[in-house]
């Protein structure tokens, strides 16, 4: 589970939820173990401040009062033994008998040359006296006048101590000083027998406290052991710890230890000196209790005492017992309660357990229900029944959850409806969004610099060539070029101003191509608030192409128009001349034919004929330049074609100019006018020759050519390609650019109508091909012509050598509003036979046909005429005679005639300058070919 | 050299450091400046000690009572003084003052006495030592130190017995009294010994709060809490006692007194010190002769304690009695120096080496010194002739 805050793992332990019953046990048991154990504690330690002493302290103070009245009263015991003690020596030093009688003992044992038994049996009485008080008071074990200025013992109830240095005679010696009496301990040299001394002089002049003269030291003597066991006994009283010590002032045991040593080993009285601290209080003369630890290393309670038991002599005493002794009871009382209280402890859990368990069911009941409705089980109700106030509190929880069930379905028909309505509202939008046609791109301003994408539909994707999750994140400037970090902090300033921005830049795609862009971007605000623009973009390359396509077809049709205006000013000419033209041709023809050949006149006539001829090839070059020339497409073979023009062609460039030809070995069948191909090949070859004055070579040639695809102009598809290529003298790019152009000439005023490659160009584009070409100054020039390839391997039959012209006798109509053209074909019918009816329109024509139909076998109408054009002089004579035979003349190119609806498609028509030669095979072909 | 100074000072601080700029300049300021509060601090403490010292001995010569003792500068008068505030000191003070016989047999010979009180034993060496005391009882520290410093005559003992430590029961040990605030007067066996008993409790003199005080205060401070003990001789702990039973004694230790003299007066009058001595004897004699004796000698004790405290000296009579028998009384045969205290591990020797340890003696003391002044001779002498020096002869007024 991740925590809620961070979206981290959440790795702690969960807690399971207590429940009441727990609870209330929990803190039951914890409230009664807390009061308890306070209770316990306090019991046992006490409170502060004095409030309440506790077992402990009792205990302590208990101790330490009982220890110290033991102490005390001890002290008094010792000090009272030890009084006794001095009062039996000194009662018997201070008796005056006694004290002649040491005095002779002394004087006797100085005067020497006494022995210990002499000395007993010459002084019994004082022997036999010493002897009885040891025995009454067995507590000493010997009592010995000594001579304190030998040190001997003179007289002892020991009789082997007798007449020998006492043992203990120096410290005796060092204890004169002073008072009458002494006590002293000492080892005799062998520590296995300390004694106490308790000792009194014995004045030499009788006379008790005069101190200055004593003559004998009186020593009763007690073993140390003795003494203890008399003075200790009531220590058993202290317990199986308890203990008393007497130690002297320099911390010497003057009694056993009871216990052993930690480190093995007796401790003998006078030996072993006590390194405790209460041995320490003691030697000072300190009374006191204390806790130390004693001799073994264990916590005992000590009371000290000092004992003053003379002047110059003074013991310590160290009544001690452990404190786990003392302390014992208290611990025992810890058990006692302790035990009560965990089995009560006990005994509440279990009936709490039990009471909660019951009462508590109901509540579970509800819990339950409550955490089934919570876990989506909205039917979940509870069972609890009654009228107490948990079958009060059940009743309105089933009717909350019966009221929270309803208005759940309801909400949740309700956020369904809404869910599909923002699904399929978010589906549409995002349908819109993805696939909408335009580039479409969600950009994320970061702080102003840095516009990141947010979102790319599919579009945006693939015109980039990158995959969504590539984009998503990029910065807008690594497909945007146009865009740095100035240009795009101020786009972004502009739109934040909500300004809609529109503008063209370039992308690139991921392989690096570049392609332009329009974008149109605007703001648009998220949920929090957080800027957003939406970029919407559009691949413009096509327009852009589109846009210069336009420009260059402005331009091509800026120049069609101008070239059409041109054509049809020149059409108009062109007509008009014809008619005029007609008259001259027919006239000079007839000249030409009534002249003989040695006529002088004739060779003007020739000349005018050559004119008109001239005239006549210049307004077909008009109407051909116009298109409005007719293009009578048949298949045609192209390498024959050129094979049979090729010698025209040569004589046409002349001598100095090499012509060669150089034809591909395949047949290519193109739909082609022969007549205006060869009009093609002549203006091209009449160029190479005007672009080669000295001479030079000009070569033809043809090849199989396809296109795969659209190249430049060049459709896909197959094609025959003709080049015309010169060694002339070539033609700069600016002259290359306008070579096509009508009336487009760097010839000399006269030398050119500039309307030579005009033609061909329009020749060429009317069937349907394309001419390009390649040139440089001084490289001479090619002309490289497309025509489209047929499949068909028809070949057209070249027309047989023209024969002699036809003549006829038959009756023809000749229905011409021109007068001149019209009696120029007149003569020139009637000269080679014909009967020839004139009517000077098309009423004219149709009542003269009217009245001759029967006669009539052909008839010749002009196309245009007022009243009644040929075409409908036509319709009106195919009433009169529906197989009757028509020629139609006119100046216009066919083409023109039948999109104006003149005439059908398909008709005889001749064009004007009237030819005669076409005229009467024309005429002879339509007689020939039956009908009317 | 002024040239040089006046050129180092037109140097920029930083060249005259070596260092970050005016750092000399600091240094040389700041050791000015310490300089200056070193001399002043020291003039200050000297000052202060000397009116310290000055203060405490024009404390004493100032003394509200002290000041009013008159000291006549002959040999025919013998001071003697002592402590009525403490047992059984004060009660043989006021047993030899009341001895006719003392006057008698001074008078014959052409002297006086006077008696002087005092509160304490370091009171009574301060004029002891400027030789205008003859003759004092004092306990058994300021006694040593006395001995360790100045010429003087140890005769006997007057007392042993014990001094004190009393507190509240919430106390049972030494060792509880950590960081409380003890109150003890200065340079008595009181303060002594409740050093060595913090010493052998292991604890340090700054464990706790000494509190110094006038020995007759010290009851009222701890019954008003403004203290937690206090260290005195009887009967002081045993007034307290008496009137509280919260109190408890959780410490005493050894307390012994000593009637000491001038070295002069025994060495140029020993009749009279003799004189003296043998009024010290008889009225232990007289003491112990009766229990009225007694009871009355411990009746002019307390009268004559609250003359000096200037209130009500509240020990009853059978406490200053109980004292007086245990300490001296039963010793009243004879009250000779406990020589074997002043051995190599005496109690007195071992005392003497702790004061000099915790800087209560100056280094100079001598302990041969102290031997010097302890003479049994003197008790001995008179002791020897009870007759001539009336030892068993009474007469108290």
């Amino acid at each position: 589970m991740n925590d809620r805050l961070t979206g981290m793992p959440d790795n702690r332990k969960r807690r399971v939820p207590a429940t009441i019953r727990t609870r209330m046990t929990v803190v039951l048991s914890v409230s009664i173990l807390v009061v308890f154990s306070a209770m316990i504690l306090v019991n046992i330690f006490g409170l502060p401040f004095g409030l309440y002493r506790g077992e402990y302290r009792s205990r302590e103070e208990d101790a330490v009062g009982r220890l110290s009245l033991f102490a005390d009263d001890l002290k008094r015991q010792v000090t009272s033994w030890f009084g006794e003690r001095q009062s039996d020596a000194r009662a018997f030093s201070e008796n005056s008998r006694n004290i002649a009688t040491i005095n002779s003992l002394i004087r006797r044992y100085r005067a020497g040359g006494v022995t210990p038994g002499k000395m007993a049996d010459e002084f019994r009485d004082l022997a036999e006296q010493i002897g009885m008080i040891r025995s009454v008071y067995s507590i000493y074990d010997a009592i010995d006048i000594v001579d304190p200025a030998s040190g001997d013992v003179v007289l002892s109830t020991d009789e082997q101590r007798c007449c020998k240095e006492a043992p203990y005679g120096k410290q005796l010696s060092g204890l004169l000083r002073g008072g009458p009496e002494r006590m002293f301990f000492s080892a005799d040299g062998n520590q296995s027998s300390p004694h106490l001394n308790i000792c009194h002089l014995v004045s030499g002049d009788g006379k008790t406290g005069r101190t200055d003269k004593a003559i004998a030291a009186v020593v009763f003597r007690i073993p140390v052991t003795d003494m203890a066991d008399q003075l200790l006994s009531p220590s058993r009283a202290l317990g199986l710890s308890g203990e008393v010590v007497l130690i002297d002032m320099e911390r010497l045991i003057l009694s056993p230890l009871r216990h052993h040593l930690p480190e093995g080993g007796s401790a003998s009285p006078l030996a072993y000196r006590l390194e405790t601290e209460e041995a320490r209080y003691a030697a000072w003369g300190i009374a006191g209790a204390m806790y130390s630890t004693d001799y073994r290393g264990i916590p005992v309670l000590a009371a000290v005492r000092h004992l003053r038991l003379a002047p110059d002599f003074g013991i310590g005493m160290i009544v001690k017992q452990d404190r786990s002794e003392i302390m014992a009871p208290v611990y025992r009382s810890i058990f006692s309660p302790v035990f009560i209280m965990l089995a009560g402890l006990s005994l509440v859990v279990v009936t709490l357990y039990t009471v909660t368990a019951k009462l508590l069911r109901p509540l579970e009941d509800l819990s339950n229900t409550a955490t089934r409705i919570g876990k989506g089980d909205l039917s979940a109700r509870c069972s609890i029944g009654g009228t107490d106030e948990i079958g009060i509190l059940s009743a309105s929880f089933n009717s909350m959850a019966d009221r929270f069930q309803s208005r759940h379905q309801e909400m949740e028909a309700e956020i369904l409806r809404r869910t599909e309505a923002m699904s399929e509202s978010e589906q549409k939008y995002r349908t819109l969004f993805e696939q909408a046609g335009d580039y479409i791109l969600i950009l994320e301003p970061i702080e102003r610099k840095v516009l990141i994408i947010a979102d790319a539909n599919e579009a945006a994707c693939a015109i980039h060539g990158y995959a969504r999750d590539e984009l998503l994140g990029m910065p807008i400037t690594a497909i945007d070029e146009g865009l740095d970090e100035d240009s795009m902090r101020e786009l972004t300033g502009r739109a934040l101003a909500g300004e809609t921005l529109r503008f063209e830049t370039m992308h690139s795609k991921k392989d690096g191509t570049r392609f332009p862009v329009e974008v149109c971007s605007r703001l648009v605000e998220a949920k929090q608030g957080r800027p957003f623009f939406l970029s919407i973009e559009r691949d413009i390359t096509s327009r852009r192409q589109a846009e210069e396509e336009k420009g260059r077809l402005q331009d091509q049709l800026m120049q069609a128009q101008k070239m059409e205006a041109v054509g049809i000013l020149a059409g108009g000419v062109a007509h008009d001349f014809n008619n005029i033209l007609s008259a001259i041709v027919g006239y000079g023809s007839l000249l030409h034919l009534k002249m003989t050949d040695g006529d002088p006149l004739l060779q003007y006539v020739d000349h005018i004929l050559a004119s008109t001829e001239r005239a006549s090839e210049l307004t077909k070059s008009l109407l051909a330049f116009s298109r409005k020339q007719v293009a009578e497409l048949h298949p045609l073979n192209l390498n024959e074609c050129l094979f049979r023009f090729h010698k025209i062609m040569a004589r046409m460039v002349g001598e100095d100019i090499d012509c060669r030809l150089n034809l591909c070995g395949e047949t290519l069948i193109v739909s082609a006018d022969r007549g205006q191909l060869e009009q093609v090949l002549m203006n091209l070859a009449t160029n190479a020759r005007d672009a080669m004055p000295g001479g030079g070579r000009l070569q033809i040639g043809t090849e199989r050519e396809t296109v795969e695809t659209d190249r430049g102009d060049i459709t896909r598809g197959s094609y025959a390609v003709v080049s015309v290529s010169d060694s002339g003298s070539g033609m700069d790019d600016a002259t290359r650019e306008h070579i096509f152009e009508p009336f487009y000439t760097t010839k000399e005023v006269g030398k050119g109508t500039g309307l030579g490659l005009a033609i061909v160009h329009g020749i060429v584009r009317k069937h349907n091909g394309f001419i390009h070409v390649y040139s440089e100054p001084g490289g001479g020039t090619t002309f490289r012509i497309w025509l489209p390839l047929l499949p068909t391997t028809e070949i057209e039959q070249i027309p047989p050598e023209q024969a002699p012209l036809p003549r006829g006798t038959e009756v023809l109509l000749l229905v011409e509003d021109d007068a001149g053209t019209r009696q120029v074909a007149r003569h020139l019918l009637e000269e080679y036979g014909y009967t020839v009816l004139e009517a000077v329109d098309g009423e004219d024509a149709v009542r003269m046909f009217r009245e001759n139909s029967a006669r009539v076998q052909l008839v010749l109408c002009d196309v245009i005429m007022p009243r009644r054009n040929g075409r409908q002089t036509y319709e009106e004579l195919k009433r009169i005679q529906p197989d009757v035979r028509v020629i139609f003349m006119s100046g216009y190119p066919a083409d023109i005639i039948s999109q104006r609806g003149i005439l059908e498609e398909n008709v005889r028509i001749l064009s004007k300058p009237l030819n005669p030669t076409e005229l009467l095979t024309e005429i002879r072909d339509a007689l020939a070919a039956g009908g009317r | 050299m002024t040239e040089g100074l006046r050129s180092f000072r037109s140097l920029p601080a930083r060249d005259r450091a070596g260092g970050r700029p005016g750092t000399h300049l600091l240094k040389e300021r700041f050791r000015t400046v310490a300089g200056i509060l070193f001399v002043v601090l020291a003039c200050g403490v000297t000052a202060y000690a000397d009116r310290t010292a000055s203060a405490a001995a024009d404390g004493l010569d100032r003394h509200p009572l002290y000041s009013k003792y008159e000291f006549r500068k002959n040999s025919r008068t013998i001071y003697f003084g002592s402590q009525p505030l403490a047992a059984p000191s004060g009660l043989i003070f006021e047993v030899m003052k009341h001895d006719a016989i003392l006057r008698q047999d001074l008078k014959k010979r052409g002297y006086e006495i006077v008696f002087y009180p005092f509160f304490k034993g370091p009171d009574i060496n301060y004029f002891f030592k400027r030789g205008e005391i003859d003759l004092a009882t004092g306990g058994d520290m300021p006694c040593l130190v006395l001995a360790a410093t100045s010429e003087v005559t140890i005769a006997g003992i007057i007392k042993l017995g014990d001094a004190s430590i009393v507190t509240t029961n919430q106390y049972r040990q030494l060792s509880d009294l950590r960081g409380k605030r003890i109150g003890f007067p200065e340079g008595t066996t009181a303060q002594y010994g409740l050093l060595i008993a913090l010493e052998a409790a292991g604890m340090k003199e700054s464990d706790v709060q000494m509190v110094t005080m006038e020995v007759q205060d010290l009851p009222q401070a701890l019954a008003a809490r403004r203290i937690d003990a206090f260290s005195a001789w009887e009967p002081i702990p045993s007034l307290a006692l008496a009137k509280d039973k919260n109190l408890v004694t959780i410490n005493s230790f050894l307390n012994t007194s000593f009637i000491y003299f001038r070295s002069r007066l025994v060495r140029e009058q020993p009749e009279v010190a003799e004189i003296l001595m043998a009024s010290y004897l008889r009225g232990l004699r007289w003491m112990k002769k009766s229990d009225r004796n007694l009871t009355t000698a411990a009746r002019w004790n307390i009268k004559a304690a609250e003359q000096l405290q200037g209130r009500p000296f509240t020990p009853s009579p059978d406490i200053i009695k109980a004292i007086t028998a245990h300490d001296i009384l039963r010793h009243a045969a004879a009250p000779f120096i406990p020589e074997g205290e002043f051995r190599e591990n005496g109690f007195m020797r071992r005392a003497f080496e702790f004061l000099l340890k915790k800087g209560k003696l100056p280094p100079s003391a001598s302990w041969q010194q102290v031997l010097k002044s302890l003479d049994n001779s003197l008790m001995k002498k008179v002791l020897a002739d009870p007759v001539k020096y009336h030892l068993d002869t009474f007469r108290y007024e």
